[in-house]
């Protein structure tokens, strides 16, 4: 009880740094902002000779920029602890006769719920630009709370690069060097049976692929050589939250060590 | 009077094989202000930090307030308080809400945290900027949020790593008589410092510390006590650096040369002698030294300082060596500027 009490006030308190620089968050939306722009333009004719008849690139992309979003978002987790042990904060929490899980607890929460606002934004652009979601406001929330699930291992993560780095810019480069490729080696940007082979044979074995078309599948409807299927597919969703569960839980895991290895 | 601090052997070795204190021995007792004095790189930091269970010891047992550190570190931090030598508050919450957080950490309710708060902030002087950012605060209105998040839980034994370091006079004066306060309310406190204005204002008691060992322990006026009476130093108007060490090398052994000197040394660009005797004897004939030798210098007697009385026991002055970096617990501290 005393643990949770402790986890609020410095969740709120990772809340309030984050409404405060609102710079931060406007950036992270900008980058995706401009892929979904972008992309929609320059794959149009890609779109039309790939995607099922009458579906529009931006439908295809939607989802996937929704998750980038929220993991790109993640390490602003890791930047954050970065900033706290720099100035001394954490030496301040370290001294307080707190569970010193709350300190991971605290931000893991907040960062949940900035990724959560971050991915409704992307969503709400989508909505803008005339993507339709086919099982609507139950299939959204369920899609954006997979990848937040996804995202706070990834923040764990970058927690992780953090507390051995102890240096903002290796944090960044560390996540960004995983990230990008494995973005690249999904079925973010187009439909999985245009992907090569070995690509798609990668992807049992990547996260953000498994994200990617549990989103597609729980907000647009799952596409497959020309054809779109509005059933959800509870197959690929199983797999894809047993997947990325496990990628929080195998992050938080790796957090509390490089924590406790830290502060011993 | 009961010992609220027992330390033991203490030693710390960083895994980069840096030996940063070197077995010390040292108790406070409850309601004593007590310090450490000593330059930078000392080991001041490394030993505060072991005692407020930032860093594990490497060896040696310390007791406070009847708990064993390494075992009951819980309750240690329970009634502790601490103020590091960089200023840590989180610019981006007002001074009210830097220090409701920490009430919170302290497991103070929402209630009584913001009551607590408020009242800190009538202490220090902050209650104006209660609801500004601490992102705009000064340096001094900073270390005062600082010294009051410590507070919020009325510790009754508070660490501050030099509290004063980088305030200007007035803000140092303010400080001062702040902590005096406290410690007159009965909170213990155990201060370390570089000052020894500071260290003789202040402590009851102080251990001066060098080089990760306790040196000299006990209160000021017995140190310096301790060095005989007055000193003598001969000062020099040349700007020259050669020329400037010629006539320190005379003077020194002009001094020397005198019965009723001791303890010729050279600091920071003067000679310093201890005066056996009292100025009546011993002046004129220094002057009269110097005058025969055609040495153009000035001549002052002074009562010992606790820098004399540093310079004495380590042979090198307080504030002459270059900080080795001081001991850090968390990678370093490097203060961020947005």
């Amino acid at each position: 009880m005393e643990t949770l009490r402790v986890t609020t006030a410095l969740a709120v308190r990772s809340m309030k740094r984050t409404i405060r620089r609102p710079v931060f968050l406007v950036l992270s939306l900008l980058q995706p902002l401009i892929w979904l722009l972008l992309f929609s333009q320059v794959m149009k004719n890609f779109g039309k000779a790939t995607l099922p008849p009458g579906m529009s690139y931006v439908t295809l992309f939607a989802p996937a920029v929704m998750l980038q979003t929220i993991l790109f978002g993640s390490f602003q987790s890791g930047m954050g602890m970065v900033h706290d042990i720099e100035v001394g904060l954490f030496d301040k929490f370290l001294i307080a006769p707190i569970n010193r899980m709350a300190i991971l607890m605290g931000r893991a929460l907040a960062d949940g719920a900035r990724m959560f606002v971050q991915g409704l934004f992307m969503v709400l652009l989508a909505m803008a630009l005339g993507v339709r979601f086919v099982h609507g406001p139950l299939g959204v929330l369920a899609a954006l709370l997979l990848a937040v699930i996804f995202g706070i291992g990834l923040a764990a993560l970058s927690n992780v690069a953090a507390l051995r780095t102890k240096s903002t810019e290796a944090t960044l480069m560390i996540v960004n060097f995983f990230l990008f490729p494995l973005l690249f080696l999904s079925p973010a940007l187009v439909p999985k049976d245009v992907l090569p082979g070995w690509i798609a044979t990668f992807g049992k074995f990547n996260p953000v692929a498994y994200a990617v078309d549990a989103s597609r599948n729980l907000m647009v409807g799952v596409v497959e050589n020309r054809t779109l299927s509005t059933a959800i597919d509870w197959g690929q969703l199983g797999r894809a939250t047993l997947f990325l569960v496990g990628v929080a839980i195998g992050g938080m895991t790796l957090a509390r060590m490089a924590f406790r290895k830290a502060t011993a | 009077m009961m010992a609220l601090v027992e330390v033991e052997g203490l030693r710390k070795v960083y895994p980069d094989g840096t030996e940063a204190v070197r077995g010390i021995d040292f108790a406070v007792g409850e309601g004593e202000f007590f310090g450490f004095l000593g330059p930078n790189g000392a080991g001041k930091s490394t030993t505060i930090k072991m005692l407020v269970t930032l860093i594990p010891p490497t060896e040696g047992r310390a007791v406070i307030s009847g708990f064993a550190l390494g075992r009951d570190d819980r309750r240690i931090r329970e009634v502790i308080g601490y103020a590091a030598q960089d200023v840590s508050v989180d610019e981006d919450l007002t001074g009210r809400e830097n220090l409701v957080l920490s009430g919170r950490l302290y497991h103070l309710a929402q209630r009584e945290a913001l009551r607590r708060a408020d009242e800190l902030l009538e202490l220090v002087g902050l209650s104006d900027a209660a609801n500004r950012r601490a992102g705009f605060y000064s340096g001094g209105m900073r270390r005062r949020l600082d010294l009051a998040q410590a507070l919020m839980h009325r510790p009754k034994l508070l660490f501050l790593d030099e509290p004063t370091t980088g305030l200007d006079p007035q803000n140092r004066r303010a400080m001062w008589d702040e902590l005096q306060r406290l410690n007159r309310d009965g909170t213990t406190v155990f201060l370390t410092t570089q000052y020894m204005e500071e260290a003789d204002t202040l402590c009851e008691r102080l251990a001066v510390i060098d080089h990760g060992m306790i040196v000299s322990e006990g209160s000021p006026a017995s140190m310096k006590a301790e060095l005989g009476g007055e000193v003598l130093s001969l000062s020099f108007t040349t700007d020259d650096p050669d020329m400037l060490q010629v006539l320190i090398d005379r003077g020194a052994a002009i001094l020397r040369g005198i019965e009723g000197l001791a303890e010729v040394r050279e600091a920071d660009r003067t000679v310093i002698a201890n005066m056996r005797d009292g100025a009546r004897e011993v002046l004129p004939e220094a002057l009269r030294a110097m005058e025969e030798a055609g040495l153009d210098a000035r001549i002052a007697v002074s009562p010992p300082t606790l820098d004399d009385v540093f310079m004495k026991i380590t042979g090198h002055a307080l504030r002459d060596e270059e900080g080795k970096p001081t001991g850090f617990s968390f990678g370093g501290r490097r203060r961020v500027k947005r």
